[in-house]
């Protein structure tokens, strides 16, 4: 059988290409040539600081129905290269050269109307955010519309909505009639993230690059766009470049592993290759990074005094009319915590994990319930007391990158936070340097602006920052969910080790479950302002009762069993990053 | 979006009532505005003076002040205390050039605004950009009754192009209509051209950053299509916004240096004459009035807003 490159162009055309995709094998070909065929990409920008070279000499090959799956951390060029397939990255301050031969054209040399034609037609992209990816002006409906007739002109709006409709619920999206004419904002992520699929395949594209297209979802929801995914390569033969940092997304999916770092491909194999037998040190490094480490169970200085007890709490919000009911975004939480323990709170968005953390700092008021920190009621300390309340009180932000003052020298901002604590100018400058070498660096690094920092460096002065106050109690908002995997651990064993030294108690609000192993004394779990299920770590994350955590937890992707070494004593403590 | 329109219409009523309040207070706290003193005249008796003032009901409490001047404000029976005329039937008489100078302006500056921010933004860097820029600022610091006079002495005097001032109605005769306006509308718009050009190009540029813009893109929209459905209409918002005011205020009187320059006789030049008099009645009532129209207007906006997008009728 042949097949010739323009006959790809027909949306019948994958029926022509039936044998099966070859799994785990080489790359699947129709007839000798792969479907897509990079060659030697470059793609180097001009900046003011002189030229960066993205994407460094890459070759990739995609087959028919296969799943290839570039990896890599933050900057290594995985998005570039994806992007540049697209003609995405083209301006007049991008150099780009190789060559992408898909359905007999070559996409990087390709003119601008050439490329529009197979943009969305025959080469879909989907991104990470779906929120930010959809136009929040215009019903989802009429944004695949659009797409519709913007490669078929003759197509009436009515018809292309009608298509619309039947494209949405081919990708899982019940009540599509009706969602049709919905708003961006009035979807969830994971809806939001099927209208950006049925865009996607609104032409029967043969091809759909994934750029992170689960990063900004929820667990749960995550292993439903993957579960799309593979139906969607099963059932239709479609062949996807799912770009991502996260190596148990891959694990579930690809058929094939590409590893980018710094712009190159370093690593390429079968799914099977690399996960079990890793060559190269970044890819290995990549997924010793993932391995859960077991919290350590050494000694402690446990009081077991009460610090923390959190009773019967509640937070809502009034609804804008009367007609519409309270929202309790908090209800009925209870939780108690000894000095320096561990407590994580897991949740998935939404479920008021934040808003417990927030109402601990007093950054919320509650509307019924006790926060008694050693005896002391936070809920209802007068606001004059909660200066000196606070102080008892670290807090470790999200993204550090945010939360440091990008304007004032590292030095700077950890004097203030110790002169908060009372301490007078020259005693504070003295302790700065002692607080920098506490969280793992060098004492020359307070003369630095964090963006002089990477964003591991970054998250320790924000640990540092917590610390000043000499805190009894440190609350971690997501501490590490915005730094790459591979200096996540580094961050998080710095973590362990200073209660240790320290004897603070931890509230870690986290929704990766690597991180909440590593760390955790206690788990509760969080859904819709309840806790569900709350106890022991052990027993909560490998025992759990409440069928939402069981749900949570399976939903994890996580690497294939046995793919690591030694370190994977139990099935269950696999959780990806 | 019918709810949406109770709202905001609900919370127009209270917002005017607490701008007639104000007004009218800080025309009473006005240094030397003893009305009965003012309009009995400069040789008047005491008793005249009071007279007066009990005849105007200045003796009674502010409250009932403040009722007795809205009833006359709301039944058109204002009165002037210099030339004892009714104010509104002064500035009914008035509004037709002030109307015909917004809305000619408005259009304009709209326009031209838009268009120019837009060529800005997307030859960014560029000596287009560059030229435009230019242009703008020149036209930003250019003072009205500057450039005013420079059209009327060429324009209007010199080469005898244009007519030199004054105002034809257009229902009388709408060719010599807009033969007068047209001087007054390019003076009026210069200065707005340029602020919306540079608001327009920063938003533009912004909103090409956009995610959704990529989207657009990957679709395989082609780059017009891209610009003016997904670029454009996110970026006019602040533009929306902008222009509601500057029309209220154009509207409200506002455009006192062109109405004088050009002799428009609308009713900025009203307010300007009323003003040399510390005439009171005329002063509020047109405060009032420039007042109400910034309110009406926004409320305008808030809706078109609303239109433009849907997350605003939450």
């Amino acid at each position: 059988m042949t097949v010739s490159g323009g006959d790809l162009g027909r949306p019948d055309a994958h029926r022509l290409v039936h044998e099966p995709a070859v799994r785990g094998g080489a790359v699947a070909i129709s007839d000798g040539r792969p479907l897509l065929d990079v060659h030697d990409l470059s793609v180097s920008f001009a900046t003011r600081d002189g030229s960066v070279q993205a994407v460094d000499g890459v070759s990739l090959q995609l087959g028919g129905g296969e799943v290839l799956a570039i990896v890599g951390e933050s900057g290594s060029g995985k998005s570039v290269c994806a992007m540049s397939l697209m003609g995405l990255t083209r301006g007049p301050n991008a150099t780009i050269s190789g060559s992408a031969m898909f359905a007999g054209r070559d996409l990087i040399g390709a003119s601008e109307a050439e490329l529009r034609r197979i943009r969305g037609a025959q080469l879909a992209m989907i991104f990470q955010d779906p929120q930010s990816s959809l136009n929040p002006v215009y019903r989802v409906g009429d944004q695949i519309a659009e797409q519709i007739r913007a490669h078929e002109p003759f197509v009436s709006h009515a018809q292309a909505l009608a298509r619309a409709v039947a494209l949405m619920e081919r990708v899982g999206i019940p009540l599509a009639a009706e969602r049709v004419r919905a708003y961006p904002h009035e979807l969830s992520g994971g809806m939001r993230q099927r209208v950006m699929i049925a865009m996607g395949l609104s032409l029967g594209a043969k091809v759909l690059i994934a750029d992170e297209p689960t990063t900004a979802l929820d667990v749960t929801v995550q292993a439903q766009i993957l579960e799309q995914l593979k139906r969607l390569r099963e059932q239709e033969d479609l062949s996807i470049v799912l770009v991502t940092h996260d190596f148990g997304v891959v694990a579930d999916i690809a058929d094939r592993i590409a590893v980018m770092q710094t712009g190159k491909i370093v690593e390429q194999g079968t799914a099977e290759e690399i996960l079990r037998e890793p060559k190269h040190p970044y890819t290995r490094g990549l997924l010793e990074a993932l391995r859960p480490s077991k919290k350590a169970d050494a000694p402690r200085a446990r009081g077991g005094a009460l610090l923390l007890d959190i009773d019967n709490l509640h937070v809502s919000y009034a609804g804008r009319s009367r007609r519409d009911a309270t929202i309790d975004a908090l209800d009925g939480v209870s939780l108690e915590l000894e000095a320096g323990e561990t407590l994580a709170v897991v949740g998935e968005s939404g479920s008021g994990k934040t808003t417990l953390l927030r109402c601990i700092a007093r950054l919320i008021e509650p509307t019924d319930g006790t926060i008694l920190l050693q005896g002391q009621d936070l809920a209802r300390a007068p606001r004059r007391k909660l200066a000196s309340l606070r102080r008892e009180l670290g807090v470790v932000f999200q993204d550090p990158q945010a939360s440091l003052n990008p304007r004032r020298r590292v030095g700077a901002t950890l004097e203030r936070a110790l002169r908060a604590r009372g301490l007078g100018k020259v005693a504070a400058q003295s302790q700065v340097g002692g607080l920098l070498e506490r969280v793992g660096l060098k004492q020359g690094y307070a003369t630095r602006y964090p963006h002089e920092l990477s964003g591991g460096e970054r998250q320790r002065v924000g640990i540092a920052r917590a610390l000043a106050g000499e805190p009894r109690l440190v609350l971690l908002d997501e501490p590490v969910s915005s730094l790459d995997a591979s200096i996540r651990h580094g961050v998080i064993e710095l973590l362990g080790e200073l209660q240790q030294q320290l004897g603070c108690a931890y509230v870690l609000v986290s929704h990766d479950f690597a991180t909440v192993e590593a760390l955790a004394d206690r788990v509760a779990v969080m859904h819709v302002g309840k806790i569900v299920e709350f106890g022991a770590a052990k027993q909560v994350l490998l025992e759990p009762k409440h069928p939402y955590t069981q749900e949570l937890i399976a939903a994890c992707p996580r690497l294939p069993g046995g793919v690591a070494s030694s370190a994977w004593t139990m099935p269950r403590s696999s959780f990806s990053a | 979006m019918v709810a949406f329109v109770a709202r905001r219409m609900g919370s127009l009523v209270a917002v005017l009532f607490a701008i007639t309040v104000l007004t009218f207070l800080i025309f009473q706290a006005i240094p030397d505005g003893d009305p009965a003193l003012r309009m009995a005249g400069r040789l008047a008796s005491p008793q005249q003076v009071q007279a007066v003032r009990v005849q105007w009901g200045f003796d009674k409490p502010i409250y009932v002040q403040y009722a007795k001047t809205m009833e006359k404000v709301l039944d058109g029976s204002v009165i002037s205390y210099s030339q004892q005329v009714n104010v509104e039937q002064e500035i009914v008489r008035d509004l037709p050039p002030t109307i015909s100078l917004a809305l000619g302006a408005g259009v304009i500056w709209l326009v031209f605004g838009v268009l120019f921010g837009l060529l800005s933004a997307v030859y960014a860097g560029r000596w287009l950009d560059r030229l435009l820029s230019v242009v703008a600022l020149t036209g930003i610091s250019m003072p009205v009754f500057f450039l005013g006079a420079i059209m009327l002495y060429w324009l209007g005097y010199k080469w005898g192009l244009l007519p030199l001032g004054g105002y034809v109605p257009l229902t009388v005769d709408p060719w010599g209509w807009f033969t007068h306006m047209l001087m007054p509308w390019v003076a009026l718009s210069v200065v707005s051209v340029g602020v919306y050009s540079r608001v327009l190009r920063a938003n533009v540029l912004d909103v090409m950053r956009e995610d959704y813009v990529r989207t657009a893109r990957a679709k395989g929209l082609s780059e017009r299509r891209v610009l003016v459905r997904h670029v454009l209409r996110n970026s006019l918002m602040g533009i929306v916004t902008l222009w509601g005011l500057d029309f209220a205020w154009v509207i409200g009187g506002g455009a006192i240096l062109v109405e004088s320059v050009f002799n428009l006789g609308g009713v900025g030049q009203y307010a300007a004459q009323s003003i040399g008099r510390l005439d009171v009645p005329p002063v509020m009532v047109i405060t009032m009035l420039v007042a109400c129209a910034v309110v009406v207007l926004s409320a305008i906006v808030d809706i078109f807003y609303a239109v433009l997008d849907p997350r605003v009728r939450l």
